[in-house]
């Protein structure tokens, strides 16, 4: 019982004490597929309120019972908020397939403001939908990001979803060079410019520097990888298998069958 | 038990063995029962290779390996010495199965890792005999915390997971690494990195313990730890191999030389502290640093001593300065007199200096670093909280002067050096040439100062050795002609022995010969202040010395004005007329 207990508070303690609040302890596997279900189930529908709804339910979910910090929260939803606004009045000017612009062209001179309105007040709805149905997108994409540890979700993904265990930690090896390949690129750029050569911001030469390197990278991790003794053969022993639990299944029909509901409820 | 285990300082891996009992671990020992002998001959070398011939290219040339034999008696540290280039990493790379499974083809030879033949042993079976650490501490991690990389390694190793807590806690406890385990990699220093590696190594019980240059990246302090490790190693009965270029580094703790020549192959054995000044002329003509010696030594064969000969040195020193009488004992005395009288090339007067990473943050890492912002005394915004990696530096540099910076990993050198590239945030001012750095265009920045980078592969614009060259004079030295610049690349690449790789591409060369053709593309434009990062580490001595040697001559002929940064002391008393310390974000004067 102590060893138990004692395993468990390792496992918080790797997670960097953190991701095993309510929204972190679904088993990732489980938190995708019903992200993905929902995506799904929004994409056919035009209801402004459960878009928001839904929004609200994933920023609720984050800011309260996960670990993920506001500012990341704010960080995904800035973008996620223009493009919200583009859909929004793109919505507005197209939505009913033909343009307010081509309408106001009919009444030349007098009535613009007129035209404009009456066009806009036939599409707010669908554009309000659309571009609400972006935010809502937005919010579940972040409420899978910030809420799943990654080591979590690969290692989840190998035992309920059969990906083979190469690919899986060739993915968390690749994940874990991104941030260097970041400084990798201001650091080739700045030594393309000591040697007086012309970059822009995204300049062949130096991605292709930086692609040289990456490959030299992934060779050499992939050579240490083997060299600690990892292949796909069976004898592979694992610290911590994720398992699909009772509270993941009610996780999963909760969030689906209150959508389906009020979907069902909308329609008839 | 737990308590037990902990004082338990290596489980003898028999013991070892009996303690797993009945798990998946004892089925991986009993699997590579089927190919081995159980118990082996206390004499059974722990690597025995013969004849190997491996090259990259199944069409190519040149054998990289050719005909090379090696044994490795078990239970030592053995270090291996060569050239740069001479097929050592790629040795061990054949020798722990990594080639050529990973590329490459490996025409002749067979490889015995404890009497067990290497094609027959799977990959876990074969990193319970062979561990490998390599040279870069960055590129070794699959996972983000050490001990995650640890459990990762006990995984592949298919050990019971209860057990696997208890392991690993023993294994921090013997490398002093507790308080690491659960910090992100990233926030480690190299040291810390390569130590953590050896960690994973021991928690994995590989016999023989492979070591590729594990000290290229980090401080002499920290190697001195590592160096205090593998020794405990060892005397548990671990066999550790070393591939390095300084034997001044391995002298006191190494059990036998071996030193290699072109192919691979062995030309002298069974090298120890005791009879290695048997060895002194083997070493120089090799051009591997010689413990004490440390690059000062110059063979009278060795043609890199000729790029800047003693009537030569009169020569200069005439031009520059008549009146003085021609003795080549005196050369670096009269060209301290020299230095005194000419014009400062830069001048630097920071009050606090930020490390890279804050301008990179502050202004978005993609976005151009131009004009207004660039260097012109940049504030870090208010709400910042990071603290200045160096404060208060006032320091001039003559033209024609060659300065080295001393100091820890970490303690900003490299920041010093981008700082005068306009790279890093300060407040106070930077004159180059009695111009302030934020005025100067970033063309002309350039043309005035060269940098050569820690990793020098990143600095090559072009795909083959010699278009470099002449890319660099056609961008530096418009005015000459096509034929001309490809004949002066010639003569540059054959100054610095590189003239045979000019079709290659720069990204095949090794590390040294890399740095030294950056060396050449960047001093190419006729720069009259070069900024060199690290730039002897990875190269023998033979290769650093004709390119310091090089740089030198271009100093005093040409006033070039030289800053280095460096970890080897003796790199530093040899080719610099000024040393300064960085440490505690600080520079003083030695």
């Amino acid at each position: 019982m102590v060893k138990i207990q004692d395993k468990e508070c390792r496992k918080k303690k790797m997670a960097g004490g953190g991701l095993h609040s309510a929204a972190g302890s679904i088993n990732p596997s489980v938190k995708a597929l019903t992200v993905l279900v929902t995506v799904l189930l929004l994409a056919f529908q035009y209801d402004t309120v459960l878009n928001l709804f839904v929004l609200a339910a994933c920023l609720i979910a984050l800011l309260f019972f996960s670990e993920a910090r506001l500012i990341s929260v704010v960080r995904i939803m800035i973008p996620a908020s223009i493009a919200a606004a583009g859909m929004f009045f793109m919505g507005l000017y197209f939505l009913r397939g033909g343009s307010v612009m081509q309408e106001m062209g009919a009444q030349e001179g007098t009535a613009i403001s007129y035209a404009v309105q009456t066009a806009a007040v036939r599409n707010l709805d669908g554009a309000l939908a659309l571009s609400s149905r972006i935010l809502a997108y937005a919010g579940l994409g972040s409420f899978f990001v910030l809420s799943t540890d990654p080591e979590e979700f690969v290692s989840s993904l190998i035992h309920q979803c059969r990906l083979p265990a190469k690919f899986g930690y060739g993915i968390l090896a690749a994940l874990h060079l991104v941030p260097g390949m970041q400084k990798e690129y201001a650091d080739i750029r700045l030594a393309f410019r000591t040697r007086g050569a012309k970059t822009g911001k995204l300049s062949s030469g130096v991605i292709f520097a930086m692609l040289v390197n990456c490959i030299r990278w992934s060779d050499n991790v992939a050579m240490a990888m083997e060299s600690r003794g990892f292949s796909d053969g069976e004898g592979r022993t694992y610290y911590d298998i994720p398992r699909v639990r009772i509270r993941d299944i009610m996780f999963f029909i909760l969030c689906t069958g209150s959508i389906s509901l009020a979907i069902f409820k909308i329609s008839f | 038990m737990y308590q037990e285990n902990a004082e338990l300082r290596l489980p003898d891996i028999e013991e070892d063995r009996m303690m797993d009992g009945e798990n998946v671990h004892k089925a991986f020992f009993s699997g590579a029962d089927s190919s081995c002998p159980s118990a082996p001959a206390p004499e059974t070398p722990a690597i025995k290779a013969k004849d190997l011939t491996y090259r990259y290219y199944e069409q190519g040339k040149r054998n990289i390996l050719d005909h090379a034999d090696i044994v490795i008696d078990a239970g030592k540290i053995t270090v291996l010495m060569g050239s740069s280039g001479c097929g050592k990493s790629t040795l061990g790379l054949v020798l722990g199965g990594l080639l050529p499974e990973n590329g490459g083809l490996l025409e002749s030879g067979s490889i015995e890792l404890f009497g067990c033949s290497l094609s027959e042993l799977s990959s876990r079976e074969r990193a319970g005999l062979l561990g490998m650490m390599f040279q870069n501490p960055d590129l070794q991690y699959c996972m983000d915390t050490l001990r995650r990389e640890m459990i990762f390694c006990l995984e592949n190793m298919g050990c019971d997971p209860e057990d696997m807590d208890r392991k690993i806690d023993e294994a921090a406890m013997h490398f002093h690494m507790e308080g690491l385990l659960d910090r992100k990699l990233r926030t480690l220093s190299g040291g810390e990195k390569q130590k953590g590696i050896l960690a994973c190594l021991y928690l994995m019980e590989s016999r023989c313990i492979f070591l590729d240059e594990p000290f290229a990246n980090i401080d002499p302090e920290a190697s001195e730890e590592i160096l205090e490790s593998l020794e405990n190693l060892r005397d548990q009965g671990r066999t550790i191999v070393a591939i390095d270029h300084r034997a001044d580094l391995w002298a006191d703790h190494a059990d036998e030389i071996k030193v290699l020549g072109e192919g691979g192959r062995v030309l002298a054995e069974g090298i120890n502290r005791d009879n290695i000044e048997d060895f002194r002329k083997l070493f120089q003509r090799e051009g591997i640093f010689f413990p004490g010696e440390a690059g000062a030594a110059c063979g009278s064969e060795d043609r890199a001593c000729s790029i800047f000969s003693a009537s030569e040195a009169k020569d200069i020193r005439r031009v520059c300065d008549p009146t003085l009488s021609a003795s080549p004992a005196e050369v670096r005395d009269s060209h301290v007199l020299l230095v005194s009288f000419r014009q400062k090339a830069l001048e630097v007067n920071i009050k606090k200096l930020y490390d890279r990473g804050e301008k990179l943050r502050k202004r978005g890492l993609l976005q151009k670093l131009s004009g207004k912002g660039r260097g012109s005394g940049v504030l870090p915004g208010k709400s910042s909280r990071s603290k200045p990696i160096l404060c208060d530096i006032r320091l001039s540099f003559e033209k024609g002067s060659m300065t080295a910076l001393l100091g820890p990993s970490g303690s900003g050198k490299t920041s010093f050096l981008l700082s005068l590239l306009g790279q890093c945030a300060y407040e106070g001012e930077i004159l180059i040439h009695g111009r302030e750095l934020g005025t100067i265009r970033e063309n002309e920045l350039y043309s005035d100062i060269g940098m050569v980078f820690q990793n020098p592969a990143d600095q090559f614009i072009t795909q083959k050795v010699g278009a470099e060259m002449e890319k660099s004079l056609e961008i530096w030295r418009p005015e000459l002609s096509e034929e001309e610049r490809s004949k002066e690349a010639d003569r540059l690449l054959s100054d610095y022995s590189l003239e045979r790789f000019r079709n290659y591409s720069p990204f095949m060369l090794s590390q040294g010969q890399q740095r030294r053709l950056a060396v050449l593309a960047v001093l190419a434009g006729g720069q009259s202040i070069l900024l060199l990062d690290e730039p002897t580490y990875g190269q023998d001595s033979r290769s650093s010395r004709a390119m310091m040697e090089h740089i030198s001559k271009k100093a005093e002929s040409e006033g070039l004005t030289v800053i280095f940064t460096t970890h080897d002391g003796y790199v530093a008393k040899r080719w610099a007329q000024r040393r300064l310390i960085v440490r505690d974000g600080r520079i003083s004067e030695e």
